[in-house]
């Protein structure tokens, strides 16, 4: 066995060679990557016991317990006093105030009480009541026989059935003609229109009247005035002016200094017009038409309407639908 | 062709601007005398 060793400049290899016993590396190599982790040792011994924790927060309220059992009955009570009925109508008593025998009397037109309801669209009876099918059979029935024509809005409307023209206005005149307004409407312009042969400045008031027996009567609105200086051309004042169902009249009326020529739309006399429901003239078919009333003598705010004339002439003032 | 002259709320008002008239419109005649 040799104990020789040999050691080269660069080392490749180690052999050992059993017969000769000698190492001989050839060369050494570069050392090589760390190798993985080892496995996790196994648990140690269980520690000893640490000392005792702080104590909890009281717990919930617990559960309602059950009801105890019933007392006993106590003493009676004293008697009380005899008691009194009082009815008052309809409730009617035909008993005794011990003994009652109470109803309710019947309704009629001057005293309270029960009604047999009824059906009938035809009854005349003042003691039945009608029940809501025989309202409504009524109300269907009304609807098909009287509709409602609305007034368009943002149409202008004068008074209906008359012949248009020019006319010349008397001054300080006040010109109403009639107008029939089937539904609530509200009016948001009321207006005139001169003529083509106007000529001057002329003040003119306009207004609406209420209708009392085919007349005008009281004021239901005083617009203002507009002054005119121009033929051919509508004046008109803004309104907010709501008017129920009725009969109304418009009015015009040239105040202050008359100007050159008064000429305004309007229905002449002896052109032919549709008769109003003013009636004619006279009481008999000869009669004249009448278009209108016409009060004279008329200066500064309108009033209740007053000494009117009938007349076959008026100029027109227009409404216009809002 | 003919105009519309459109006063304000109360009709003719000195005090106020253009006397109250708040449109004057140009229209075609719609209706003849």
């Amino acid at each position: 066995m040799s104990d020789l060793i040999v050691i080269q400049p660069q080392v490749t290899q180690v052999t050992v060679t059993e017969d000769v016993n000698n190492v001989v590396i050839s060369s050494v190599g570069v050392t090589g990557a760390t190798g993985a982790t080892g496995a996790t040792g196994a648990t140690g011994a269980t520690g000893a016991t640490g000392a005792q924790g702080i104590q909890g927060i009281q717990g919930v309220k617990g559960d309602t317990g059950e009801t105890g059992a019933k007392g006993n009955t106590g003493d009676t009570g004293a008697t009380g006093s005899s008691g009194v009925i009082t009815v008052n109508a309809p409730l009617t008593n035909a008993g005794t105030s011990s003994a009652a025998n109470l109803s309710v009397s019947a309704g009629t037109t001057s005293a309270a009480g029960i009604l047999q309801l009824t059906d009938s669209v035809a009854s005349t009876s003042t003691t039945t009541a009608a029940t809501p099918n025989a309202v409504k059979t009524s109300y269907d029935l009304a609807v098909v026989k009287n509709p409602i024509v609305k007034m368009i809005s943002g149409a202008y409307y004068k008074t209906g059935l008359l012949s248009s023209g020019t006319i010349s206005a008397v001054n300080q005149r006040v010109y109403y003609s009639p107008i029939f307004i089937a539904d609530t409407t509200t009016l948001d312009r009321i207006a005139i229109r001169t003529g083509s042969t106007f000529s001057g400045t002329a003040t003119i008031r306009l207004g609406i009247f209420n209708n009392t027996s085919n007349q005008p009567s009281t004021v239901v609105l005083d617009a203002g005035t507009v002054t005119a200086t121009a033929g051919s051309t509508v004046y008109e004042i803004t309104i907010s002016q709501s008017l129920a169902p009725g009969f109304y009249w418009l009015a015009m009326c040239q105040q202050g200094t008359a100007p050159g020529v008064s000429d305004y739309l309007g229905n002449p006399a002896a052109v032919n017009t549709a008769n109003s429901f003013i009636g004619l003239a006279s009481g008999s078919p000869n009669g004249s038409i009448i278009v209108g009333y016409t009060q004279s003598s008329v200066t500064g705010a309108f009033a209740t309407a007053t000494s009117l004339s009938n007349s076959a002439s008026v100029t027109y003032t227009f409404v216009r639908v809002a | 062709m003919s105009k519309i002259v459109t006063y304000g709320i109360g009709g003719y008002d000195a005090t106020k601007p253009n006397n109250n008239i708040v449109e004057e419109l140009d229209i075609p005649d719609q209706e003849t005398e």
